[in-house]
């Protein structure tokens, strides 16, 4: 039993360095653009379906794989952004509800065309599917290997935020875009910028969690879900929180499936989401706002 | 004052834009509710071409498609060539539904053929009896052919018979306790129950049962725990993508047990794909093998290879034979009366690819069997029944290294 | 040339029922053209379905369920504001209570579909107090995973079929079905107008431009949103279940499908949300178009489906029912009209009557309001006096305008009560202290963008008035004492930042206020507009009511103010007769500085 519960909390947290991966990208742009882009989840399976395809034909492994499926769907977020989100630039909540129902439409769009490249079947990769033995404790080899790519990256990208000039303008953006124009910054620029580095880590994270869990073209709605109850538990917009609200999150599923089922612990998450709305929307750590 | 006029102009072109469109599309649909054809005999059907059961579905349209060629080929259905129509219905039962109301009265096809598996064509069954036209179905589920539905027959083995050989061959090893994990839907529910009796008379226990829903991606708990009760055999009644995820779990968690079986998913070629060296010795059944000793066995295989660039599976076989059962039967009728074509498929009995195809007085199939293969090497192999098998059995499983 | 007006601010979250261009008014033409086409497009409906095969059948079927879908979409999302991506939630929850009650009590299915109905309303009306708490994009997507949670329970539950779903006996044949949906459509569309054309339709247009001043004009804005959130439900409760009555099967996949929330939204934006039309017009056009689809493009359907949401979204977000408007057609039609007659000669009543009544003082006591560590009030009394007028002056973040939230239940108090004759007003919520007697303007103007001037004022005086006939008086008498009855079916935009100023302090009044807080009122005003104000207070004065008011313009209220009372920081620091307390030096000093003494004022 405390076998099972040892190796439940491991594989949870493990899992928690995955969500932290998908969710960092809705983070950075809900930060910057007040945006949540509802094709997140469908940019992830994107990355994936790409990741398969170049292992079956070329033989490349998921971590080859990784930065190519962030570098396609970056200069598709790229195309996103300046050619729709763009224009529906408003002002308050009515600029938020008509992006909102934008990138509703766009879910539709990348999830059919994901069909279509790449057929409605459920798909992944063989990779690593052995197991590192510690004492009696069998820990999924790639659940181990993703994560560790997860935390890499999602590292990296706190530090080029925290670190570097254009990270920093970033987030000067996200707490105040007047103060940051009146700064001379490129706004528009920032905005493209974020919106494809969100849509990047999007498609790195799909790579990355393919091998773990097959997908399907419109296995992505429920990413999306997944991903905004990670960043709405952490706050919205904060960067730290996200990381613990990952860590719980994982643990919550790992938990839950093990005791009540799959279909609880998918319940759950929605479950979750709501509750974080309505009681602490502010996120568990209360520092909303901060990236 | 010109300016103005052309900025108005452009606005309301803006705007109009979406509307013009709009209007376009419309036209066109109001052109596409009226259709036509007569000199063909059109057969139609719905098939899941997309979400997780597309893989073994597209093998039956495939296998479809391959028995109408070959129809056409040697002078069609009472002299017409044959057109196939089918639509996707996405595993989706009320889309099914839609689409064989559609079939019927809007495409108004002379024949019908069944959509993939039990659920759907426990679905649009009323519909189809309701509009009196017989439908050769591929859901192997029992409960359908009861007689309430007497335009269906039954052109696949019954559940039952699905996982029987499995539980014959651990019993002839001398194997006692099974686990069994079953997915929450109709067909895998029934098979479970068949194990359960076969089980029952073979003298085996079965130690751990669990269901999961549909959709379930990680089974690594329920692996561990069906694990804790060491079973020497561990049979899942699944479809292909979680028998995949099974088969992970166990390897990430090195679960070991002497037989892995699976209903619906090593029989697939993208089980060995996904897996990869993990699907060594997995064991699966199967309605039909490409070295059974059949009339037309090898012919069946070569033109399906010629046309579809892939080896046929089971249920490729199976609706290969189905669409051939019914022409036979149209055939002897003479004509599209569908309460004579169904009468004489009831009382059709010859030699498909399968197997003896025999039809009870219900519609229950009474023919076909069921047969074991596993994967050996990157290649599937027939392994029980005995004077069916071309290889030897890799038993008990060797183990995740 | 619109003016540039304090209103965007409150522009309203989807832009959507623009005003008519200025020079027009709102509709010219009489509504019972407007009902020509839908009874054309019933009229057609009602032939395919005697003439048509099966399949138009079906696809009249289907349209006519959308439509009822999309009118309850446009109920929640377009008139009160709150778009939900989560209707499909109670459109499934519908075909599964309705599926429950065929299969296992044999009801027929009008009962069935009736209990689905009421079902859902009454599932609406236990969400809908918790979800409604949340605003935008939380509400929208809060929805989304209420209609997840309900497919995975519906997959979980065995009694419903699970997964797979199961069959429910249908009866009637196809054409009765065409015919009942339809006659259902209709009645989905007459709902809609119903609405539009009561009180209930302005709080909801109310509440969505803008919540704080709804609540400031006597609307229950959270029953009001409950109540469109019930009505919303049980239409799409409705839809499911005749959509189970249509199909005879039903699974969580499809009961719950996303595509049918994609195809509601889609409808009522290319009709034209928040319209009375636009559902109706939407489904009836992307009905059609998804036939096609489904017919030649099946595999491309949701590609082409959301690029046109991303297009209109666009192009042109009212949809078609505001690229018609701009040409005078389909406008919304104003609620109610005012009463001719001779209103000149009544008296206006402007104030409940009574002259020095112990129960019109309305006193504050120790009130004080912390925001973390700020107090922005900190320990202030005060109090009215029948028939006066009360002056509240203090420099820029003095905390005048907070101490008006507190009196008017816009905010709690931190510490301290308010009292308003032996009642306490602590804690009430604002509409229940606006319709007890406490009237309040705002220091930006809060004006409805989609309300009529007529409406604004109707508005408040319909919270407050049962009587239809009694409210439209009012509200007549009301606009003629302001000088704004000629424009009354004009939007407020049409009007100067002054008469925007008179309009609000109209709606102050048709709430029969004993007290009346003005916050700037007269900013902005021309000494004309400033003098119709004089008159108006003094009316309102002289029948008992006493008056509160925040200014800036220290001449303008110096006049007619009795008493005055100066704050800053949040604290009382001189009170007494307007002169004395403006040749105060502490006074003085807030707002100058030190080293100014010798500049006198007045």
């Amino acid at each position: 039993m405390l076998h099972d519960y040892v190796l439940l909390t491991i594989t949870g947290l493990l899992w928690g360095g995955v969500y932290l991966l998908m969710a960092e990208g809705l983070n950075l742009i809900y930060g910057v653009m007040k945006v949540v882009n509802l094709a997140h989840g469908d940019f992830i399976v994107a990355g994936g379906l790409l990741a398969v395809t170049l292992f079956s034909t070329h033989q490349l492994s998921p971590v080859t794989a990784l930065p190519i499926a962030g570098v396609v769907l970056l200069l598709v977020g790229l195309a996103v952004q300046t050619g729709i989100l763009e224009r529906l630039a408003g002002s308050g909540s009515q600029a938020e509800i008509r992006t909102l129902l934008a990138t509703f439409g766009l879910s539709y769009i990348v999830s059919n065309v994901a069909l279509l490249l790449w057929g409605g079947q459920v798909q992944s990769i063989p990779f690593l599917e052995g197991s590192v033995n510690i004492g009696s404790l069998a820990i999924p080899e790639n659940l181990l290997v993703c994560s560790l790519l997860a935390f890499i990256v999602a590292g990296a990208v706190h530090f080029w935020l925290t670190q570097t000039i254009s990270g920093k303008s970033v987030r000067a953006t996200a707490q105040s875009e007047l103060g940051a124009a009146a700064c001379g910054l490129n706004i528009k620029l920032i905005r493209a910028v974020t919106f494809a580095l969100g849509s990047g880590m999007a498609g790195a994270a799909g790579a990355v969690m393919i091998v773990l869990i097959p997908f399907q073209a419109n296995s992505g709605g429920d990413l999306t879900v997944q991903a905004f109850t990670v960043i709405a538990l952490g706050g919205l917009g904060d960067y730290v929180g996200a990381v613990f609200a990952a860590l719980l999150l994982g643990l919550t599923q790992s938990f839950t499936s093990y005791f009540l089922g799959s279909n609880a612990a998918a319940a759950t998450v929605y479950l979750l989401f709501i509750v974080v709305l309505i009681f602490r929307p502010q996120g568990l750590l209360g520092r909303a706002g901060r990236v | 004052m010109a300016q103005r006029n052309t900025r108005k102009t452009l606005v309301w072109l803006k705007s109009a834009m979406p509307v013009i469109a709009l209007i376009t599309l419309f036209s066109l649909a109001a052109t596409s509710l009226w259709a036509a054809d007569a000199s063909k005999i059109t057969v139609g059907l719905s098939i899941t071409q997309t979400g997780p059961f597309s893989a073994p579905a597209l093998f039956e349209l495939h296998g479809y498609q391959l028995a109408a060629d070959e129809i056409n080929q040697h002078g069609g259905l009472l002299g017409k060539q044959i057109n196939l129509i089918y639509y996707d219905d996405q595993a989706n039962p009320s889309t099914g539904v839609q689409l064989y109301q559609k079939l019927i009265t809007s495409d108004r096809v002379d024949l019908l053929l069944g959509p993939y598996e039990t659920d759907l064509v426990a679905a649009v069954a009323p519909i189809v009896t309701r509009a009196k036209m017989v439908m050769p179905a591929l859901g192997a589920n029992i409960g359908n052919y009861q007689g309430q539905y007497p335009y269906l027959v039954q052109a696949i083995a019954q559940t039952a018979q699905y996982m029987a050989p499995v539980v014959d061959l651990a019993a002839a090893k001398g194997y006692k306790t099974i686990a069994l994990l079953v997915q929450e839907t109709q067909f895998p529910k029934e098979v479970a129950q068949g194990i359960r009796d076969g089980a029952a008379k073979k003298g085996l226990q079965i130690v751990f049962e669990s269901s999961y829903p549909p959709g379930t991606t990680d089974f690594g708990p329920l692996v561990l725990k069906a694990a804790a009760t060491r079973p020497d055999v561990i049979i899942g009644a699944t479809y292909l993508v979680d028998a995949e995820g099974i088969v992970r779990a166990a390897k990430a968690q090195n679960v070991n047990a002497k037989i892995f079986a699976f209903t619906i998913g090593p029989v697939e070629p993208e089980f060995n794909t996904a897996l990869g060296p993990a699907a060594q010795g997995m064991m699966g059944t199967t309605l039909w093998f490409p070295t059974l000793k059949t009339p037309g066995n090898a012919e069946f295989v070569k033109s399906y290879q010629a046309k579809f660039n892939q080896m046929p599976d089971y249920h490729a076989a199976v609706a290969y034979s189905a669409l051939i059962a019914l022409s036979k039967a149209v055939q002897q009728v003479g004509s599209l009366d569908q309460t004579k074509i169904r009468d004489a498929m009831l009382n059709l009995s010859f030699q498909s690819v399968c197997g003896p195809f025999k039809l009870n007085h219900t519609g229950l199939q009474i023919g076909y069997s069921s047969y074991v293969l596993q994967w050996q090497n990157g290649k599937q192999v027939l392994i029980w029944p005995k004077d069916a098998a071309n290889a030897t059995p890799i038993i008990p499983h060797a183990g995740w290294n | 040339m619109r003016a540039e007006t304090q209103l965007t601010e409150t522009a309203s979250p989807l832009d959507v029922v623009k005003p008519v261009r200025p020079g027009a008014t709102a509709a010219k033409k009489p509504s019972i053209l407007e009902w020509i086409p839908f009874a054309i497009g019933v009229a057609t409906a009602v032939t395919l379905a005697f003439r048509g095969n099966g399949y138009v059948v079906q696809v009249l079927t289907s349209t006519a369920i959308f439509v009822v879908m999309a009118c309850g979409w446009n109920i929640i999302s377009g008139l009160v504001g709150y778009v939900s991506f989560g209707q499909v939630a109670f459109f499934g929850l519908g075909a599964y209570i309705a599926a429950g009650l065929i299969v296992n009590f044999q009801l027929p299915w009008y009962l069935a579909a009736a209990g689905a109905g009421v079902g859902a309303a009454v599932v609406a009306l236990a969400l809908g107090v918790i979800m409604l708490r949340l605003q935008g994009i939380f509400f929208a997507l809060g929805m989304f995973g209420l209609a997840r949670i309900g497919q995975i329970a519906a997959t979980s539950l065995e009694t419903t079929g699970g997964a797979m779903g199961e069959t429910v006996p249908t009866t009637g044949d196809s054409l009765s079905t065409a015919l009942t949906v339809i006659g259902l459509a209709c009645a989905a569309v007459i709902l809609t107008w119903f609405i539009l054309r009561s009180r209930f339709g302005l709080q909801l247009l109310a509440t969505r431009d803008d919540q704080i001043a709804a609540k400031g004009a006597g609307v229950n804005t959270q029953a009001v949103k409950v109540k469109a959130f019930c009505i919303s439900a049980c239409l799409a409760g409705l839809a499911g279940a005749l959509y189970v009555w249509n199909i005879g099967y039903v699974d969580p996949t499809s009961a719950f499908n996303g595509t049918i929330e994609l195809q509601t939204i889609l409808m009522v934006l290319v009709g034209g949300i928040g319209t009375l039309w636009g559902p109706a017009v939407g489904a009836v056009l992307i009905a059609l178009i998804s036939q096609v689809l489904w017919a030649r493009f099946p595999m491309e359907q949701q590609i082409i489906l959301g690029s046109i949401v991303i297009l209109v979204v666009i192009l042109a977000p009212g949809g078609l029912v505001s690229i018609l408007s701009r040409f005078g057609w389909a406008c919304r039609r104003p609620v109610w009209a005012p009463s001719t007659g001779n209103t000149a000669m009544q008296t206006p009543v402007a104030c409940q009557a009574g002259a020095v009544h112990p129960d019109g003082i309305l006193r504050g006591e120790g009130l004080s309001k912390h925001f973390g560590g700020v107090a922005a009030v900190d320990n202030v009394d005060l109090h009215t006096e029948s028939g006066k007028i009360l002056a509240i002056i203090g420099p820029n973040g003095a905390g005048k305008s907070t101490l008006f939230d507190l009196l008017s239940g816009f905010a709690r108090p931190t510490s301290g009560k308010v009292c308003f004759g032996n009642r306490e007003l602590t804690g009430l919520k604002p509409h229940v202290v606006a319709r007890s007697g406490v009237a309040r303007t705002f220091q930006t103007s809060r004006l409805f963008p989609s309300l009529t001037i007529w409406e604004t004022v109707l508005l408040a005086s319909s919270s407050l008035h049962e009587s239809r006939q009694t409210a439209i008086t009012e509200t007549t008498r009301i606009l003629a004492e302001v000088g704004l009855l000629n424009s009354w079916p004009d939007f407020p935009e049409r009007l100067s930042p002054g008469q925007q100023r008179l309009l609000e302090i109209a709606r102050a009044l048709a709430l029969h206020p004993r007290v009346l807080l003005l916050d700037e009122a007269m900013a902005g005003m021309t000494p004309q507009e400033i003098a119709r104000v004089h008159a108006v207070l003094e009316h309102a004065v002289a029948q008992g009511c006493s008056v509160v008011a925040i200014e800036h313009v220290l001449p303008a209220i110096a006049g007619l103010a009795s008493r005055a009372q100066v704050l800053d920081f949040g604290k009382t620091i001189a009170e007494g007769v307007p002169a004395e307390v403006l040749r105060d030096p502490v006074v003085i000093d807030a707002y100058l500085g030190v080293g100014e003494q010798q500049y006198g004022n007045n």
